[in-house]
């Protein structure tokens, strides 16, 4: 064995045992410095920093491995082993050089070694150093890893959130996804709520002021706007899944909610704005565990609606006991276009001498689109005095510029439209929006161009007596009969409907008329004659309603011989002690006093007569035979002159029957019977309207003073007009849900308030004085 | 003990001075009566002389010890707002309350309190920054007090709230806003409209008026807008509604008229306990009961209506029962509703409400309770003025506007208080729809002068930081915006009264009214009750002068020294050895 191999294999386990020694210290250092770098810079620096410290971890074990060498081998076994005599470096000396007693000695100690193992001369672990480096290493590694960073979050940070959720379901997102009709031209767009963040509790609400409210574990309630009749689809995340979900509007209504994987959706169109809320049942075993809960979230079903006086206008807003908040969606109506006239500057015109053309400039807006093109309907009149024609004509009109603001044009040729001196030209633009399916019409205001009549032939000095001509309001009776033989020539070029209406129109006029005369013989008419000048009338200036439907009320059926406009009230008579002399109101009633009409009999009689032919003529026309009512209206026209011819008609006037004076009594000064009338005001009516909104008013102020009642505030509003009743649910429901919330509670309050009336001031009472003040008033001289 | 101490302070040096008068005297007769041998020379005489008042002096100062020099300072306080430099006259102790910044070498104190007994003879406050805190109030008072107060930070400095407004009054606020010149101030009502808007003045002062509605608490809000229209500050305006005890009113007029229905039919609506008597002429009266004018019925009357027909159908001695009723509390409004006589203007005089000339009606803008506003100002509407309400100096404007100085006035007259309205047409305010302004109106005239009534509502008064509450029946307890209750302790002293140290600001409630905690106190306001308290102290000498005197034994020992100097140089022949010498050379 030469003293190389020797050495090396008696130092071996001393430097085995002195690498881990180096190494078991090293590692946990070079851990933590991997750790911090990583904190610091990233994975890759942390590689580079745990190959660098490795690497001079190995250094250092190799330095610290040199160590063992012969000399230490040689020291060692002096050191520790007496047999060896301090002869051991004889092991490392070249057997050729030793003398004889030198090898003698060798073999001696060689012999002794036998029994020896290399293990025995290793070093001893280094236990403190091991155990520091370990600890200080982890403590490192630990805090780089987990301490909480300058935003507050650790990469490594337990998540308890984070883990797979568990609990009631809870809504996790909505997205809201609006298409617009495709008529209006917008955008489908989507509005998307998330859950508000979680927080460590609730806000200080009594000292937050005047901010919104805020509930955690709870996402926020979304509140869209969207024109009507578009597309409403819902995208809803739950977690985890609830068993089945649906969204509950506030009319009671239900919109299921169907699932798609992990998302729910629901679609439906908006018809009016709404308040929803999302509903959805736990899963089964959630409610096995309902006790684990936290008090927080409660099981989110929907209790039933509160019986909120169902008689009254059907209860149409419940309150629900949830916990889930109302969301809102407002359905903004498509309004009617406007139309503008920009020339002529006022509807009535005068036309200038030698004017050629009429020019005329419309503008239409509307919120979408206006049809581009439009009609024009232009009326020309010809004729004077009661023979006044019209002529209608359309035309139609292409508009220019953008579609939600277009503008008309038309310059009308006054000659080659008729016009005669003294008549009218009447032009009206009749514009509709693109709506679907059904567009809105309107009609611009009627735009007049007058020829002014000639009254230059009058002779001079004679302008003082020229007589302003009132319009006549309704056709004289001889206006019928020539409009009727008009009628009855143009009945071959005209539509039947055409004709039945027209004779229908004159039917009226001729009812009008009849009205008129009833009125010199007493008869009674609730309503007064309508006068031919609304809508009909061609020079009506307000604009048209887009499309207004027809109303049409049931007269109760009333006894024969009398008509629901017959002048009294058809009411049941009273029944009581002391009304059976009531006989007349019981079996009858009075038609006024005959006094009414004081024509002589003759004239009367002669009245009647014109009035049964204008029945006839009346009836006839009515019923689109106007060749069967001409006689009667010529024989009306006959008579009626007769009577204008016959006599003068005078009417009685009307006015307060007072009491008659006695002259016996007049200024004598005698008092007796006369009373003190009383002139107090009479007392308003018991049960202030406003008093339910009032007591919620002073409830809702503070917190635990008093609870408001919300069931009758609710019933109020159902009762009462509100500027905007879904906001009013969607405050009470608030309310409601969170009773302590500050700022739910005033959002109510400034509902109420702009729902209340100023009462009538009371006047105020100032403070009466103490005993001081008393003696100094009652000083002051 | 003020006598008796004032009376020692009169006979001490009276005695002294009597003591010097009689030692000189007994110096003068010496040296008369002395030997010529044994007489003084000029110079000993003239020590003996003046010695004699300088033991007296120091007797005097070792039995009343002057003022300590030390102590006699002013203690300066630095308040919240103090500046950081402010010069310190030598003797002047530093001290600064919690509100102020870190000062250079000021000691900070808790509180004044606890300052002023750590400095006992403090003789005098010097108050820098912007006021004391109500907190340090009480314990200022009655100390003279200097007030250097800093300038005030831009913002809103004061805020002037109403006490307790009748449901459906107007009322008004005012404030004053520092550093927004041509700003504009907004009250917002509870639904968040805003009622009125007003320029801020010149000086940055601005008056606002609203109108309460039901009884009850309403969160009105102040908004501040700078001269570009940005929204600077918001503050919550809290305003009390509180049901007003009816009163009950006689109108009494000598015909009738529009505006007497009008107004009835305000007062019926307003709950107002109404009764009525109309001359119909020839002794017909149209109404309820007859009015009778006696001193039992005008003792159970709250208001009297009258015009100058039925003032001066009273009668001397139905006169002199209405006044004599107003001087126990009654309130009397004469309404002017045409020419007046001299007699009954003569009798007004001297009741200290002139009438002036009787001129051509003329018209007046009708006051509005916002007229300011542009949709009141479109709308404002003419009054007729019968006859002009002359100035005095003793009476009170009512129903002023920018555009009318005074439209009607009031005076008090004993307890009660006796007004002028020469308007004849506040029913056309009905008529054009404003039935609201009208009602306010009425509120407003016959609130100022109607009978006082002795309240038993609770009289809260106090900041944030401590409320006292006094009128209230305890035990009791307040509930806060929170749910949660406070039980009221009574003051032992006054058992009608508490003490509240809110926790929250917001409403609280307690014995069925409300008051609202406000979050924080304006600079302007502290400075204003700080200047009050300047000009209210009325210094207290002699309790300073307990306070301040020092220790007697110096001065005891000077005159021991100067006695016993006296008494030894009285005796000494020192100065007279003179003669002596001369004597013995004469000798």
């Amino acid at each position: 064995m030469t003293a190389d191999a020797f050495t090396a294999a008696w130092s071996r386990p001393a430097r085995a045992r002195s690498t881990a020694d180096t190494f078991a210290i090293g590692a946990p250092l070079a851990l933590a410095a991997a750790a911090l770098a990583w904190r610091a810079q990233g994975p890759i620096a942390a590689a580079f920093t745990l190959a660098a410290t490795l690497a001079l971890t190995a250094a250092i074990a190799a330095q610290r491995a040199r160590k063992f060498n012969s000399r230490w081998l040689t020291r060692e076994l002096d050191s520790t082993r007496p047999e060896m005599e301090d002869s051991a470096d004889l092991f490392l000396a070249d057997p050729a050089t030793l003398n004889p007693l030198q090898t003698l000695q060798r073999a001696r100690l060689q012999s002794r070694l036998q029994t020896e193992t290399a293990t025995q001369l290793r070093p001893a672990w280094t236990t403190h150093a091991i155990i520091a480096a370990w600890l200080t290493g982890l403590a490192l590694t630990a805090a780089a890893l987990f301490w909480p960073g300058p935003d507050g979050t650790a990469p490594f940070a337990p998540t308890p959130a984070a883990t797979t959720p568990s609990g009631p379901p809870r809504l996790i997102s909505q997205t809201l996804r609006i298409t617009p009709p495709a008529y209006t031209g917008l955008q489908t767009r989507t509005v998307t709520t998330s859950p508000s963040p979680l927080r460590g509790g609730r806000l200080g609400a009594s000292r937050a002021g005047w901010g919104t409210p805020q509930n955690p574990n709870e996402s926020q309630p979304l509140t869209a706007s969207a024109p009507i009749n578009s597309r409403l689809t819902w995208t809803l995340t739950f977690a985890p899944q609830p068993t089945a979900a649906s969204l509950t509007l506030l009319t009671g209504q239900t919109i299921p909610l169907t699932r798609t994987g992990t998302t729910w959706t629901a679609t439906r169109t908006l018809d009016r704005s709404m308040l929803y809320r999302i509903t959805h049942t736990a899963p089964a075993f959630r409610a096995a565990s309902a006790t684990q809960t936290p008090p927080t979230t409660r099981e989110p079903t929907v209790s039933p609606p509160l019986a909120v006086t169902p008689a009254k206008a059907g209860a149409h807003l419940p309150i629900s006991q949830t916990t889930t908040p109302l969301n809102r969606i407002n359905a903004i109506p498509d309004s009617p276009p406007i139309i503008r006239v920009l020339t002529p500057e006022r509807t009535l015109t005068e036309m200038t001498p030698s004017q050629p053309r009429w020019p005329l400039t419309f503008e239409a807006t509307d919120d979408h689109a206006i049809t581009p093109t439009a009609r024009l309907r232009i009326i020309v009149t010809s004729g004077e005095g009661e023979n006044i024609t019209f002529r209608e004509s359309t035309a139609a009109l292409t508009g220019a510029g953008p579609p939600k603001k277009r503008r008309f044009t038309a310059n009308l040729p006054i000659a080659a439209l008729g016009l005669t001196p003294g008549n009218d030209i009447v032009a009206q633009l009749i514009v509709t929006d693109n709506r679907a399916p059904n567009p809105q019409t309107v009609r611009s205001p009627s735009l007049i161009l007058r020829w002014p009549p000639n009254l230059g032939q009058q002779a001079g000095g004679l302008e003082g007596m020229v007589k302003t001509v009132l319009p006549a309001y309704f056709r004289s009776q001889r206006q019928i009969i020539i409009d009727a033989e008009a009628l009855l020539r143009d009945k071959r070029r005209i539509t039947p409907e055409r004709f039945a209406a027209r004779s229908d129109a004159l039917g009226e006029d001729q009812r009008i008329l009849r009205m008129r005369y009833g009125q010199f013989l007493g008869e009674e008419s609730s309503e007064a004659p309508s006068l031919p000048v609304n809508d009909s009338l061609p020079t009506n200036d307000a604009p048209q309603p887009a499309d207004k439907p027809a109303e049409k009320t049931e007269a109760p059926a009333l006894p024969a011989g009398h008509a629901a406009d017959d002048g009294h009230g058809h009411a049941a008579p009273e029944k009581g002690f002391g009304k059976a002399i009531d006989v007349l109101a019981e079996y009858g009633h009075e038609h006024g006093d005959e006094s009414a009409t004081i024509a002589d009999p003759v004239t009367r009689e002669t009245l009647r007569q014109a009035l049964d032919a204008m029945w006839d003529s009346e009836r006839n026309l009515r019923q689109a035979a106007p060749e069967i009512a001409l006689p009667f209206a010529y024989t009306a026209l006959e008579l009626i002159k007769k009577v204008q011819q016959a006599s003068r008609i005078y009417l009685s006037r009307t006015g307060p029957e007072l009491p008659p004076i006695d002259p016996t009594r007049r200024l004598t000064g005698d008092r007796r019977n006369l009373g003190q009338p009383s002139l107090a005001p009479p007392r308003r009516e018991a049960g202030d309207p406003g008093a339910v909104p009032a007591a919620a008013w002073r409830a809702l102020a503070g917190a635990g003073a008093g609870e408001a009642d919300l069931e009758s505030l609710q019933a109020w509003v159902a009762n009462n007009p509100v500027a905007d009743p879904l906001a009013f649910a969607a405050a009470i429901d608030a309310v409601q849900r969170d009773r302590g919330c500050q700022p739910c509670r005033r959002q109510l309050r400034g509902l109420l308030w702009a729902a209340m009336k100023t009462p009538p001031a009371q006047i105020p009472r100032r403070p009466a004085a103490d005993e001081t003040g008393r003696r100094y008033l009652d000083a002051l001289r | 003990m003020t006598g008796s101490s004032a009376l020692s302070e009169m006979l001490l040096p009276a005695l002294l001075s009597a003591a010097v008068l009689l030692a000189w005297l007994r110096l003068a007769l010496w040296q008369r009566s002395a030997a010529p041998a044994d007489r003084s020379q000029g110079w000993r005489l003239a020590l003996l002389v003046i010695l004699q008042p300088l033991a007296a002096g120091l007797l005097y100062l070792t039995l009343v010890p002057p003022p300590l020099a030390g102590t006699a300072g002013t203690m300066v306080v630095a308040t919240a707002g103090a500046p950081r430099f402010d010069a310190l006259a030598a003797g002047d102790a530093l001290v600064a309350l919690p509100e102020t910044h870190d000062l250079p070498g000021a000691v900070r104190v808790p509180d004044l309190a606890t300052a002023l007994r750590r400095h006992p003879g403090t003789s005098g406050l010097r108050i820098i920054g912007h006021g004391l805190p109500p907190r340090d109030r009480a314990a200022a008072a009655g100390l003279p007090l200097a007030f250097d107060p800093a300038p005030l930070p831009p913002g809103l400095t004061a805020l002037g709230l109403p006490g307790q407004v009748a449901p459906g009054a107007g009322f008004r606020i005012g404030g004053s806003v520092i550093g927004t010149p041509g700003g504009r101030a907004e009250l917002l009502d509870p639904s968040g409209k805003t009622v009125d808007t007003a320029a801020l003045s010149s000086s940055g002062e601005f008056t606002l008026a609203g109108t309460a509605r039901v009884a009850g608490p309403a969160d009105f809000s102040l908004r501040l807008r700078d001269r570009a229209g940005a929204i600077t500050e918001t503050h919550p305006v809290p305003i009390v509604a509180a049901v007003q005890p009816p009163p009950r009113m006689l109108v009494v007029a000598g015909s009738a008229g529009p505006d007497l229905k009008y107004l009835r039919r305000w007062a019926t609506d307003a709950g107002v306990q109404l009764s009525t008597s109309i001359a119909a002429g020839a002794g017909l009266d149209v109404g309820d009961a007859p009015a009778r004018l006696d001193p039992s019925s005008l003792s159970r009357l709250d208001l009297l209506v009258l015009d100058e027909r039925s003032w001066a159908g009273l009668g001397a001695g139905g006169r002199a029962n209405v006044i004599s009723a107003v001087r126990s509390g009654l309130g009397v409004v004469l309404r002017i509703t045409g020419p007046i006589a001299d007699e009954t203007r003569r009798q007004w005089a001297n009741l200290g409400l002139p009438i002036g000339e009787t001129t051509e009606p003329s018209l007046r803008t009708a006051p509005g309770i916002s007229a300011k506003s542009g949709s009141e100002a479109q709308t404002a509407l003419q009054l007729t003025r019968q006859s002009p309400v002359a100035a005095s100096s003793d009476t009170v404007k009512l129903l002023e506007n920018p555009a009318n100085p005074a439209i009607a006035n009031w005076r008090s007259l004993g307890r009660g208080r006796i007004g002028l309205l020469p308007i004849t047409d506040l029913y056309t305010l009905v008529i054009a729809g404003q039935s609201t302004r009208h009602a306010a109106l009425w509120s407003q005239i016959l609130g100022a002068v109607a009978r006082p009534q002795s309240t038993t509502t609770p009289n809260i008064t106090g900041t944030a930081e401590r409320l006292s509450l006094c009128k209230i029946s305890l035990p009791a307890s307040v509930l806060s915006p929170s749910g949660g209750a406070t039980v009221l302790i009574p003051e032992p002293s006054i058992p009608t009264c508490a003490a509240f140290y809110p926790t929250e600001t917001g409403w609280h409630g307690t014995a069925g009214t409300s008051f609202y905690v406000a979050p924080n106190t304006f600079a302007g306001d502290t400075q204003a009750a700080t200047w009050r308290l300047q000009t209210s102290v009325i210094p207290k000498k002699n309790e300073d002068a307990a306070l301040g005197r020092g220790s007697s034994w110096p001065w005891f020992i000077a005159w021991l020294l100067v006695s016993a100097t006296l008494w030894w140089f009285e005796r000494t022949r020192y100065g007279r050895v003179r003669h002596l010498d001369q004597k013995n050379q004469i000798d």
